[in-house]
């Protein structure tokens, strides 16, 4: 049975997140940010949430390794996402993501005592994703290269749970016809546990009909054929992934697709959250 | 009666020794003995699974298990608190790093737990034993006149599952009720007590008329015991997962 196998320091996964860093993001989104701003915030967040998954308080294990790519800052180039130290690594473990952010954010938080009182600590918020909202939208050099990383990462983990890559977009890809191969050719590729697993986030600020994790065509709005494209290039969910999102109460049923169209800022934090949580964090 | 007891551990493939998440302990006399097994994916697992197994041996009631019954959460109280304090000493420490301490989600430490009580009566034959058990960690006992095995709290390897019930590290979150059992044991009788892993194996292996369950009884060496389980791994017949056993072997005074 396919997407069984554990994720774990002997079998790690591979998590690997695609931000469309276009000019159209920086467009308004969420309660008060801008596309690019609100996208980098979940991205932070779900890395960090990645990172305190593999770790029991004491010691971090490296059950996962993690790439994210932005496309559009640089003209027609996918780039590696993180700067500083983690700049010229495409690929980092979960112990470099850790030791390696921009810097960290602190927000005041109280837990109780125990006797009836409060004490205040902080919560600790690291930053490695800034926000980007520059250029074009090169989604098939995006892809191209996730090809290019998950292909080394499978060879020297084939028994692995498949890399999950999640794509973050806004706007339409420069050319349907290429990024649909690239995506086809990037969901293709296997271990011995799966196929990748390809789950698109399409967002939007704007007040229009979300369509959450669609099982067939007739669900998209009717005649929009980059819905269409970015359904087709989706991937299947897998049971645990179908049980997560159910748990989040988003009554995905049989056949779903990872896919979220005009999605709001709530509907994304999900999708990475149903993306990430079944497998890299128990 | 005295009791003869032996535990082995082998961490999950890809972790250290240190890393294991059970924890076991038993009393003095042996009449106490607790196996927990900490949750990875909750904080600080280790320390809530040994102060668990602590509090059930070194207990200043005579019945631990009695009072368990009485009420479960008043009896976690004590342990709670030793956990919470050593959560906010972590908490407020000035070297914390960002990943240490959780977050406002992870913010708690679960653990199966399962201790056992054996009353020891001098001038009888047999004594009666009583368990409790919150999750899949098991007892197994073989009943030396019908060669049947006794198992608690599960009873079929099809219950073991991704996620079980646990006892949660603070009063702010419900754990779930435990459940208990009790018997009788005599000289020769032999107590088996298994982290989830080699439980689900031992008991597809009972299920499926297979002999190699017995194995685990007759068991003197943490060697043999490595040996045992990585075999069991290979053929990947048991989970990857840290595996830990315990036998109690009840044995004469004489």
């Amino acid at each position: 049975m396919a997407y069984t196998q554990e994720i774990s320091r002997a079998t790690p996964g591979y998590l690997v997140i695609l931000i469309d860093q276009s000019f159209s993001m920086c467009y308004p989104f969420g309660s008060a940010g801008t596309k690019s701003k609100e996208c980098a915030k979940a991205v932070n967040r779900v890395l960090r949430e990645t990172v305190l998954a593999c770790t029991d308080g004491e010691e971090i294990k490296n059950s996962c390794d993690i790439s994210v790519l932005g496309y559009g800052k640089l003209k027609d180039a996918a780039v590696n996402a993180f700067s500083g130290a983690l700049a010229a690594k495409p690929v980092v473990t979960i112990q470099e993501l850790t030791e390696n952010c921009l810097r960290v954010e602190s927000i005041k938080r109280k837990v109780s005592d125990g006797a009836g009182g409060l004490v205040e600590i902080d919560d600790q918020f690291p930053i490695w994703i800034e926000p980007a909202a520059v250029g074009e939208t090169p989604m098939t050099e995006a892809f191209e290269m996730a090809h290019q990383l998950v292909q080394d990462w499978i060879e020297t983990h084939p028994s692995s749970f498949p890399p999950v890559v999640i794509n973050i977009t806004d706007g339409e890809a420069d050319s349907l016809p290429t990024t649909r191969k690239a995506a086809e050719a990037l969901a293709g590729l296997e271990t011995d546990d799966g196929k990748t697993l390809l789950l698109n986030a399409h967002i939007s600020g704007n007040a229009v009909q979300e369509v959450v994790l669609p099982a067939a065509p007739t669900q998209l709005p009717k005649g929009d054929s980059y819905a269409q494209f970015l359904f087709e290039t989706s991937s299947e969910l897998p049971p645990n992934m179908l049980e997560r999102a159910a748990a989040s109460g988003l009554n995905p049923t049989p056949y779903a697709k990872g896919f979220v169209y005009n999605a709001k800022l709530e509907t994304l934090i999900q999708l990475l959250e149903i993306g990430t949580k079944a497998e890299f964090r128990g | 009666m005295s009791y003869e007891i032996r535990c082995f551990s082998i961490p999950k493939i890809g972790e250290l020794e240190r890393n294991i998440q059970d924890r076991f302990e038993n009393s003095p006399d042996g009449s106490l003995v607790a196996l927990a097994d900490g949750a990875s994916a909750s904080l600080y697992p280790q320390k809530w699974a040994e102060i668990l197994v602590k509090s059930f041996c070194q207990s200043v009631v005579e019945n631990p298990i009695e009072s368990i019954q009485r009420s479960y959460e008043e009896w976690l109280q004590p342990s709670q608190e030793k956990w919470r304090q050593y959560y906010l000493t972590k908490l407020q420490s000035p070297n914390r790093k960002w990943w240490q301490g959780g977050s406002e989600i992870k913010n708690r430490g679960s653990a199966t737990f399962l201790g056992l009580q054996l009353q020891n009566l001098k001038h009888f034959a047999k004594s009666q034993w009583q368990a409790v058990a919150v999750g899949d960690t098991c007892l197994f006992k073989l009943e030396q006149e019908t060669g049947n095995l006794l198992t608690f709290p599960l009873t079929a390897a099809q219950e073991f599952k991704g996620t079980t019930f646990c006892f949660e590290s603070l009063p702010e979150y419900s754990s779930f009720p435990p459940q208990f059992t009790a018997g009788w044991y005599e000289h020769g009788d032999i107590f088996l007590l298994a982290t989830d892993a080699l439980s689900q194996w031992l008991l597809a292996d009972y299920e499926a008329q297979r002999e190699d369950w017995k194995k685990m009884f007759q068991l003197q060496q943490q060697y043999d015991f490595e040996c045992f389980i990585n075999q069991l791994r290979q053929q990947k017949l048991i989970k990857n997962d840290d595996t830990t056993l315990v036998l109690i072997t009840v044995t004469s005074d004489q």
